[in-house]
């Protein structure tokens, strides 16, 4: 009589089951499938997000620059603006929102490698970064000769496409002959391509100013940087480094600003050059 | 024996219910199933070109007011637009963005009847445009949209001439445009949009140096 059961719910049993498996079958792809698709709909969410925030970071930030003084980070700190306080223009990234990022560079602050007005800076600045007294010389000719400033030779290992003008872009220093990767990665974040009529040493990378600077002053600096309180009066007391024609302490209207913020999975980036002029009919510019 | 097994009839009917069964089940799976693989083939697509879009925002945020030479030897912007083709430098391309590179949307018709928006980029990493009209490698295309009727507009000014006359005081103001030439408009256009159908157009801003670079760049050459 036992026996006789077991075997008559064994075929009902068996679909059930596999009714059973087949529906798990169907919810396990369904749930897996809709997680996978719900996470990107999220992350694309979180993208879209993080790209109007950057645009709200930008706005805030081109804001403080129109309208709040540039000059000394003393002046700064009575000023009621969350960016002007905390801000520098020397590249170091500071964080006037959280989960925000931003660093200004003031182009003053880079070497200008314009024209051949910095010849003799730019061939000290190679050595300093390792190329012989001769290459360093050879390389600024070729730079030289890429603007047009110089007859074209081709003699002279020169690849046979110059611009004969002013470099459009730091990258274009990857094309002229005697600058290699290494060298060009060391060069790029020093130099700018623009006209720069004064050199600003405040907003300056520390390794524009050796050679120039003893090294221990140059650490000061750097520890007064981290902690956003260098003042002019402090530079010119550890530097000797006064402003004349050519020298200046002003942050200039010619800055790059990386911009950076994060939002969930996402992150969103925006590096840009423009040109700030309040004082003018159009008081921003694009300069890249 | 015959008490404790089943009659044939049995197990025939048994086979039928379950066979039913998972004729109906399976049916349903299919038809459920189909219905499910087409939304997510939408979610896919409309996934894809909202990243697509995204990539192209960087692309224009990008934009570069790049100078070249033109056959004239005289230094221009470098931007050219059609409603179904343009062409410019950005320092943020699609693909490599550790180098700038020349750009190129065009649109190319597809056998259904609707259009793509195909993007090429020619990178500057072995290569610099410096002429107009230089031939240059192209590195990289894709497909960034599929629809119908897809077309370019710019906003800028329609002639250098008239961006002259403006800051002197004449009423000229930029405008809408089908077509835009850097050269002739003496520098980029203030926005580009891209439309299709009859959809809201998708408007990029381009960041914009009003002309001020090759003013500078005219005037030091004048002077050298």
């Amino acid at each position: 009589m036992k026996h006789k059961i077991v075997n008559q719910t064994g075929v009902a049993l068996i679909q059930v089951l596999l009714l059973v498996i087949l529906l798990m079958l169907m919810s396990l792809h369904f749930s897996l499938t809709s997680k996978q698709y719900v996470n990107q709909a999220i992350s694309l969410q979180d993208k879209a997000t993080a790209e109007v925030q950057l645009k709200t970071l930008e706005s805030e930030v081109l804001f403080a620059l129109m309208t709040h003084a540039r000059n000394d980070v003393t002046l700064e700190n009575a000023q009621n603006n969350v960016v002007s306080t905390t801000w520098n223009f020397y590249g170091e990234s500071f964080e006037p929102f959280a989960n925000t990022k931003v660093s200004i560079q003031d182009m003053n602050g880079l070497l200008s490698v314009y024209g051949n007005i910095n010849n003799e800076t730019l061939e000290r600045l190679l050595v300093q970064l390792g190329q012989t007294a001769e290459q360093a010389r050879q390389i600024v000719y070729n730079i030289n000769q890429w603007q047009g400033l110089e007859e074209l030779n081709f003699s002279n290992n020169l690849d046979t496409q110059v611009r004969e003008d002013f470099l459009m872009n730091v990258n274009e220093l990857q094309h002229i002959a005697g600058i290699d990767e290494t060298l060009y990665k060391k060069l790029a974040p020093l130099v700018s391509n623009y006209s720069a009529l004064v050199f600003n040493p405040m907003t300056a990378p520390v390794e524009l100013l050796r050679g120039q600077i003893k090294n221990e002053v140059i650490d000061e600096i750097n520890t007064l940087r981290r902690n956003n309180s260098l003042s002019i009066t402090r530079f010119i007391e550890m530097t000797q480094i006064q402003e004349d024609d050519t020298i200046t302490f002003s942050p200039g209207s010619n800055l790059k600003l990386s911009l950076v913020v994060e939002y969930g999975s996402a992150i969103a980036k925006k590096t840009e050059i423009c040109v700030i002029r309040p004082e003018s009919p159009l008081p921003l510019l694009w300069n890249q | 024996m015959n008490k404790t097994g089943f009659t044939l009839i049995e197990i025939l009917l048994s086979m039928v219910i379950l066979s039913s069964v998972i004729f109906v089940g399976s049916l349903s799976f299919s038809v459920y199933s189909e219905k499910w693989q087409s939304g997510i083939g939408d979610f896919d697509a409309v996934y894809a070109e909202s990243r697509n879009v995204f990539l192209m925002q960087k692309m224009f945020i990008g934009a570069s007011n790049y100078i070249i030479k033109n056959e004239k030897d005289d230094v221009t912007y470098f931007f050219e637009g059609t409603s179904e083709r343009m062409v410019f430098v950005s320092n943020h391309p699609i693909y490599n963005p550790a180098s700038p590179a020349v750009v190129s949307l065009h649109i190319e018709s597809n056998s259904d009847g609707k259009q793509n928006l195909v993007y090429s980029e020619y990178s500057f990493e072995d290569q610099l445009l410096l002429h107009e009209n230089q031939a240059l490698e192209k590195n990289f295309s894709m497909v960034l949209l599929s629809r119908e009727n897809i077309r370019f507009n710019y906003f800028g000014w329609e002639t250098k001439e008239q961006h002259i006359a403006s800051n002197d005081g004449e009423d000229f103001v930029p405008d809408w445009q089908k077509t835009y030439n850097g050269d002739v408009s003496g520098m980029l256009p203030f926005s580009v949009s891209i439309i299709w159908l009859n959809s809201e157009p998708i408007i990029f801003t381009i960041p914009n140096d009003n002309a001020e670079l090759l003013s500078y760049t005219k005037q030091k050459r004048n002077e050298a």
